[in-house]
């Protein structure tokens, strides 16, 4: 049985957990996003960001990121083994974004970006690439209703699809699927699977809606946890099978599943190895944190400051031992969940591992 | 205990990539035209949920001076024109 923790998987997360502690009083910075729009040509159902075409928010001017990174981050870090991240919103709705790629190749940095294709055309694609993209990852969440359900564009199936082609044709470039599963793709999941190597696709990620943005107030985008197991099932299997490289999304404790649909064992890196800058200037964990754990501004501090002396939330997860979680006894191993599933009081939104107990 | 022995402990308990990953990187200092790699082992990348794969070989590429040089809006302007 896979919900259960045995012995052995006990012990090694007991020595992780110390590994963890070792991670945290390091904490050094490896992944940095840069939140650098929050327009998107998109609307989707579940997004965590709610972002929309007409947002209030005006993009970062790239100088802005850019003096930052030279003056504040790169005396500190080592540029060819930190992995900046292109974050929206919609990325491709940059008319920059190549100069800006291009500004951190120069400074030796790797760059990717997470798109949902729409605009990922032949030649702009070519572009991104001339400009040093090392890395990029293409949401399709799942068969084209489903995709389209969620995504609420015609074409954003198609044109999905039309850019994993492209990226396919790029060998060098690191890629991946991404597919957030819904309860309509739940037992299609195989059939998708089949697809997606039908296709050439090697990588694909799968990750769960957990209540944030606008899916916080849509039901039909959340699995029971009869679903989530039964996911979690399917990526277990999958691996197994070795077809095609699937694991699950960074989120939660999985209990007896660890190790089993990751490649790694559960951490919440947000604030350990990963800080991001959103595009208001605001220094946080990854992007995928919404509430209000703002850690400083570039626009007011220094982001190494920051980066050295705040995250204290992100780092020391005591304030956390509390609710539901002060009697788990996964609590070692999990230490309160990511902390994007925590909510401006700090209260969990989301348990990954009481949906398989 | 020292981390490279709890790592060979999880290891031995069946579980050694779950907490390390091997990395292979230029060496600092290293001639451009021939580039010495060095291996060592290192903290796992957490696929981050809304992150991207960590690309091969954990270096960044060094653009051509053609390519540092392209202008970008000319590229926009075709795109937009296929978007369309």
């Amino acid at each position: 049985m896979s919900r259960r923790l045995g012995l052995r998987k006990r012990l090694a997360l007991r020595l992780f957990s110390q590994l963890y502690d070792d991670t945290i009083a390091r904490h050094r910075l490896s992944t940095l996003f840069w939140e650098c729009t929050l327009r998107c040509n998109l609307a989707c159902r579940h997004c965590g960001s709610d972002c929309r075409a007409d947002v209030a928010e005006r993009d970062m001017p790239l100088d802005d990121f850019l003096h930052v990174l030279d003056t504040q981050i790169t005396p500190h870090v080592d540029p060819r083994d930190t992995l900046i991240i292109f974050s929206g919103g919609e990325v491709l709705v940059r008319d920059d974004l190549e100069l800006a790629g291009k500004e951190v190749t120069r400074r030796g940095y790797m760059w990717g970006m997470v798109t949902n294709g729409l605009a990922l055309t032949r030649q702009r694609l070519a572009s991104l690439v001339g400009s040093g993209l090392r890395s990029v990852s293409v949401s399709i969440d799942g068969f084209e209703d489903s995709h389209t359900r969620i995504r609420r564009n015609p074409q954003s199936y198609a044109r999905a699809m039309e850019a994993v082609d492209r990226i396919l044709e790029y060998p060098d470039l690191a890629y991946d699927v991404i597919t957030c599963v819904t309860p309509s793709m739940v037992d299609r999941l195989e059939e998708f699977k089949q697809l997606l190597i039908d296709r050439g696709v090697e990588h694909w990620r799968i990750f769960t809606i957990f209540p944030a943005g606008r899916a916080a107030t849509d039901d039909g985008l959340l699995l029971s946890s009869e679903q989530f197991v039964r996911v979690l099932e399917f990526i277990r299997n999958t691996r197994r099978e070795g077809k095609i490289d699937l694991s699950y999304a960074c989120e939660g404790f999985l209990g007896g599943y660890e190790a089993e649909v990751r490649d790694h064992f559960y951490m919440c890196a947000a604030g350990v190895s990963v800080a991001s800058i959103r595009v208001n200037g605001d220094i946080s964990g990854c992007t995928s944190v919404r509430a209000n754990y703002t850690q400083g501004n570039i626009y007011r501090d220094d982001f190494w400051d920051v980066w050295q002396n705040r995250f204290l939330p992100f780092r020391n997860r005591e304030w956390a031992h509390t609710g539901e979680c002060a009697d788990c006894k996964a609590w070692q191993f999990c230490r309160g969940g990511g902390m994007h599933l925590r909510d401006n009081d700090g209260q969990l939104m989301h348990c990954h591992y009481r949906n398989i107990r | 205990m020292k981390n490279k022995l709890k790592i060979a402990a999880i290891a031995l308990l069946g579980f050694s990539t779950a907490c390390c990953a091997t990395r292979k990187s230029a060496k600092s200092g290293g001639d451009a035209e021939a580039p010495v790699m060095e291996q060592d082992t290192v903290e796992a990348r957490i696929r981050l949920m809304y992150g991207v794969p960590m690309p091969d070989g954990n270096t960044s590429r060094v653009l051509s001076d053609e390519e540092a040089q392209t202008d970008r809006r000319a590229t926009a302007a075709t795109d937009n024109a296929e978007v369309k």
